[in-house]
């Protein structure tokens, strides 16, 4: 037989071979109970080092144990300072401290009272693994960021910020968290609102995200609207119009070059589907005739050069950027980058709409924040023939024939406006806009990793997967498309600051419930002083006004306050004009000085308080609620109560006759007018007296005749009461009349403030005289 | 590539990776005695087999010895299996200290991942339920299964085979098995491994995992690929082609019973009941084929049930 037989089971001897197994197994025991023991945990090691380090510092050193921060209200199990001992610890913040005992870099501003860590722990803010101390594996820890499970790794350190907004989304200011908040202007500002809808984003309401295109072929040329579809920011480099076409790039993001044929595959698809939009857009049929008024010969050079001297002076410059900027001084200076910038306007807007546009702008476009500025028809001939004078040298006209549509391309356009979602900011007439044309983005913050979709596109990032996503996406929307995914989303030409401040707030968009007792309350006043900021932002008030200001003191050789220099929050409008007194009055002290119906009026219907002034306070459409906003604004500004308050003046009684006699010889006539007052020469240089009883705060009148320059720096007010040592500004103040009330400075400025007040009194309980 | 590599190392595959290796290494081993068997039944018949495994055993050699060629379970398979279990327990242990289990997140119903793999021993299940209907897939053909391979040794009347391995005495048994378990069953998993992705979409290994990518679902049945309207009509046609597809088995047997010396031991009842499940088991690689090739979803629709 040629088979080898095998050898019989019972001779074979496996006793060997089982105490070998028998061996390892039990290492194998070993290795497992060993493997797990308490010394091997790597937070004990960092604890020993802890109490090294706090022996170098002469402290006691700490018992071993785990530290945890459990809440059961906010889900938080964390175990953070288990290594992390020194965050609630100030003095160990020297760059010679290892990084994981280092005390908090904000510590007093953000931990003790406000988040105390007993309580919020970490992970509230800062995400990550709480209750992990070890990492994976043989890994290092590393908070959750190399656990592809794990669908909260820890944010990077500027995205901690987007957390505030969990509990704190209400506020407008938000001390710590401004990159959070510079990326929620940002969403605003670039109208991401427009497609996507976010609980978070401020947006004001009453006002379309960009102009209803109802008038487009009588505003603008087919030729312009295809330049400006290609590349916007070539006609207007900080326009908001994003770019639908942005340039191609590779899988790496970066540009593709000119003579690659996938670039010349995308110009073809960008021109034919321009094309079809402007054929599209010819056909608009408006949803109201443009109102049509009066167009100037706008060839008039001398009606172009008294356009320019206006858009100056009647508070253009205040939302809208022109030119160079050239102020009166002749320097290029300040320029408002709230509107858009006008210097290439006349290639864009037709005379006939500008006239129009000029008249009233809501008339025009009923969502437009514009406001009304009352022009006369002679300024407003003015304008109109500066700005369609606005034009690069060779550019044609706007307003000429649009060539008759094709209706395939019609059609084909329809469509492309779908696609884009263009009808998300611009109302367009006959595309329906009832949703928002971008995904929701109100859990956007919670996209796990495996729900992000990158295309074809490579990316090189080293911080968590949403964040990199968030950042490459803003930063070059189409670059995370794919062969199998189309992209629609513009390019806002981002820079790598703007995408990681938008990024942290778009990531800020969470769902989460919070107990109500863990939800902010603000204070009255710091809730009136955070609704008003916010209103100030969208009305864009300091484009004219000064409202509050810093103080910066320089001091002299010898340590002394030298001189004191206001920095003034706004009003930088200032600059256009040569005197200080042309320019919009700052509001610094606007709850202190007017009387709340007043200024109620005043803003919801304004009319001239010094009528020889160009520029004017613009009729917004303030609703109610806006008016109120800001009157409590200006009260809490300024501390004061708000709604009731007694602003008249005591009666005079006796002194009656004194205080007459004073305003007399003060010559106060001599500046201010007063109307129907006869007898008294009017001047063209100070408010009118007449109504102050009724617009001014009596208290506010005292401060003012006692020092005006402090309250309005460069203001022609005389100082008739000044100090008699300018080193003691509490101290005793002269008077040009020390016979009157016995020399006392106060009851001569009572008896001034009481004759002003009675002085309008008297006028307008006067019948009206008789019109000539 | 990077996907397959990714595929590969996750360690929720390590059980597949080592489980085709070592049941191919154990078919090997099989492929060696059986082939020896065989051999020696041809020389000598069953009898030469047992001469065989007594060996080198020479102070025993009486042929007419029952026992030849038979060893006790205690201590001779039991010890064996003692250190079989020793072996297993190492590499568990080793196992289980050297790769993390794969633990995900805490499971939130309403985030399931995307794609959702069963764990390995019942990706081919999950794979199933591409082609068939949950009630058949995650329902009839599990209970078919347990109950067919419970039913195995009352279906089998051959008496060859039995203690010792062989080929040329059990070729139908074997090859049934080899294919059933090892190629289809084996195939299941691997496909739910390796080639399913998001959306239980079909992804070749060089391809990423896209969830963005356009599905082409399968929308035709079988009644459509020759142009049936009428749904009674395609109910009919549809039933008609399974009472075909099960009638081969009786054709089968009224064809071959009369030369057939095992169809004739078996008898009717045990050949029905072997028949039916056998068809049955080659559906599953009929179905997988119509539906790749010809893109078809169900092969008989009525209204109270698909297949």
């Amino acid at each position: 037989m040629s088979i080898r037989a095998p050898k019989p089971a019972e001779k074979t001897s496996y006793r060997r071979l089982f105490w070998l197994l028998a061996l390892l197994n039990l290492l194998a025991a070993i290795w497992v109970v060993w493997d797990d023991a308490e010394t091997r945990r790597p937070w004990k090691r960092v604890q020993s080092q802890w109490n090294d380090l706090l022996e170098a510092h002469g402290q006691r050193p700490e018992p071993i144990a785990i530290r945890q921060v459990m809440n059961p209200a906010l889900g938080v199990v964390d175990r953070c300072q288990t290594c992390h001992l020194g965050i609630d610890r100030p003095g160990f913040d020297g760059a010679d401290i290892p990084r994981v005992f280092r005390t908090h870099p904000h510590r007093k501003q953000l931990l003790g009272t406000r988040h105390p860590i007993d309580r919020f722990g970490c992970t509230t803010c800062h995400q990550g693994q709480g209750a992990q101390t070890k990492g994976i594996g043989g890994a290092t820890f590393d908070h959750g960021r190399n656990d592809r499970y794990w669908d909260t790794p820890m944010l990077s350190t500027v995205f901690a910020q987007s957390s505030c907004a969990t509990c704190h989304s209400k506020e407008h200011t938000l001390e710590g968290a401004e990159t959070f908040v510079r990326g929620r202007e940002l969403f605003v500002q670039l109208r991401c609102y427009g497609c996507h809808e976010t609980p978070l984003a401020q947006v004001e309401s009453g006002f379309d995200p960009a102009p209803a295109l109802d008038h487009i072929v009588a505003k603008s040329s087919a030729a312009f609207v295809t330049a400006w579809l290609r590349d916007p920011s070539a006609f207007r480099p900080h326009t908001v119009m994003p770019s639908f076409w942005p340039k191609p790039t590779d899988a790496r993001g970066r540009p593709l070059a000119e003579n690659d044929p996938a670039y010349a595959h995308w110009q073809r698809a960008r021109d034919r589907e321009i094309a079809s939009i402007v054929a599209f857009l010819s056909t608009i049929q408006p949803r109201s005739p443009l109102p049509e008024q009066p167009v100037p010969a706008v060839d008039d050079p001398a009606l172009v050069e008294r356009g320019a001297a206006l858009f100056d002076k009647v508070g253009c410059r205040g939302c809208h950027a022109m030119g160079s900027g050239t102020g009166p001084d002749g320097k290029a200076g300040w320029q408002s980058t709230f509107g858009p910038d006008l210097s290439r306007v006349g290639e864009k807007a037709s005379p006939r709409w500008l006239a129009a546009w000029l008249a009233n702008p809501s008339a025009v476009w009923s969502g437009t924040r514009m406001p009304r500025l009352r022009l006369d028809q002679e300024m407003r001939n003015a304008l109109v023939a500066f700005l369609a004078s606005r034009r690069a040298q060779k550019a044609a006209p706007a307003g000429d024939a649009w060539p008759a549509p094709d209706p395939r391309l019609v059609a084909a356009g329809r469509d492309a406006v779908r696609r884009y979602g263009c009808y998300s900011c611009h109302s367009i007439p006959g595309i329906d806009a009832t949703a928002k044309a971008g995904p929701d983005l109100t859990d956007f913050g919670d996209k796990t990793s495996d729900r992000l979709a990158w295309g074809d596109a490579k990316v090189d990032c080293d911080a968590p997967a949403l964040e990199c996503w968030t950042i490459a996406k803003l930063e070059q929307p189409r670059h995370l498309a794919g062969k199998n995914l189309a992209l629609t989303m513009p390019s806002s030409r981002l820079d790598a600051d703007q995408a990681r401040a938008l990024a942290v707030f778009v990531l800020a968009n969470r769902l989460r419930t919070i107990p109500a007792d863990y939800l902010p309350t603000l204070p009255a006043k710091q809730r009136a002083l955070d609704r008003g900021e916010a209103l100030l932002a969208q009305l864009n008030c300091r484009g004219c006004h000064e409202i509050g200001r810093t103080e910066k003191k320089v001091l002299d050789e010898d340590g002394e306050v030298d001189e004191t220099i206001y920095i003034p929050q706004g009003g930088q409008i200032r600059r256009y004009y040569q005197q200080i007194w042309d320019a919009p009055p700052p509001l610094t002290f606007a709850g202190r000085k007017f009387q709340y119906p007043w200024l109620y009026d005043f803003l919801s219907a304004p009319g001239p308080v010094r009528p020889w002034l160009l520029i004017r306070m613009p009729t917004f459409r303030l609703s109610d609620p806006q008016i109120d906003t800001l009157i409590r604004y200006f009260a809490a500004r300024n501390d004061q109560p708000y709604p009731f308050q007694s602003t008249q003046p005591p009666p005079l009684g006796a002194d009656r006759g004194p205080a007459e006699q004073m305003f007399r010889s003060f010559q106060c006539y001599r500046c201010h007018e007063i109307s129907g007052a006869t007898g008294l020469q009017a001047g063209e240089l100070a408010p009118d007296l007449t109504n102050v009883h009724r617009r001014l705060k009596a208290d506010w009148v005292r401060a003012w005749l006692r020092d005006p320059q402090t309250l309005q720096p460069g203001t022609k007010m005389p100082t008739y009461f000044p100090l008699e040592d300018d080193d003691e500004p509490n101290g005793p103040r002269s008077t040009p009349c020390p016979d009157c009330f016995g020399g006392d400075v106060t009851r001569q400025i009572d008896a001034l403030t009481g004759a002003v007040f009675e002085l309008g009194r008297a006028i307008n309980l006067a019948p009206a005289p008789a019109s000539q | 590539m990077e996907q397959l590599v990714a595929i590969l190392t996750k360690p929720d595959n390590i059980p597949i990776l080592a489980m085709v290796p070592v049941t191919i290494g154990l078919v090997f081993l099989w492929r060696k005695a059986a082939l020896t068997n065989d051999r020696l039944i041809d020389e000598g018949g069953i009898e030469a087999v047992r001469a065989h495994m007594e060996g080198a055993r020479p102070e025993r050699g009486d042929d007419e010895d029952p026992d030849l060629g038979r060893l006790h379970t205690w201590p001779y398979l039991v010890r064996v299996e003692l250190i079989a279990t020793l072996i297993v327990l190492l590499v568990v242990t080793i196992w289980a200290i050297g790769i993390d289990a794969p633990l995900e997140q805490l499971a939130d119903p309403t985030r399931t991942p995307n794609p959702s793999k069963a764990p390995w021993y019942f990706l081919g299940l999950q794979e199933m339920l591409v082609y068939f209907d949950p009630w058949i897939a995650g329902v009839m053909l599990p209970l078919l299964i347990i109950g067919g391979l419970s039913a195995i040794p009352y279906l089998d009347v051959n008496p060859n085979g039995s203690g010792y391995y062989g080929w040329k005495q059990r070729k139908f048994a074997i090859v049934t098995f080899l294919f059933g378990f090892l190629i289809l069953w084996f195939s299941l998993i691997l496909i739910g491994m390796v080639f399913r992705g998001p959306g239980w979409n079909w992804f070749w290994p060089w391809e990423t995992w896209d969830p963005q990518r356009p599905i082409a679902t399968p929308n035709q049945n079988w009644s459509d690929l020759f142009g049936i309207q009428s749904q009674l009509l395609a109910a009919i046609f549809g039933a008609l082609t399974i009472a075909c597809y099960y009638g081969l088995a009786v054709v089968y047997w009224f064809r071959r019973k009369a030369s057939s010396p095992t169809l004739q031991r078996m008898g009717r009842l045990r050949y029905a009941i072997t028949a039916f499940l056998f068809l049955t088991m080659m559906a599953l690689p009929i179905k997988m084929i119509l539906r790749h090739a010809l893109g078809v979803k169900y092969v008989w629709v009525t209204p109270w049930f698909n297949i």
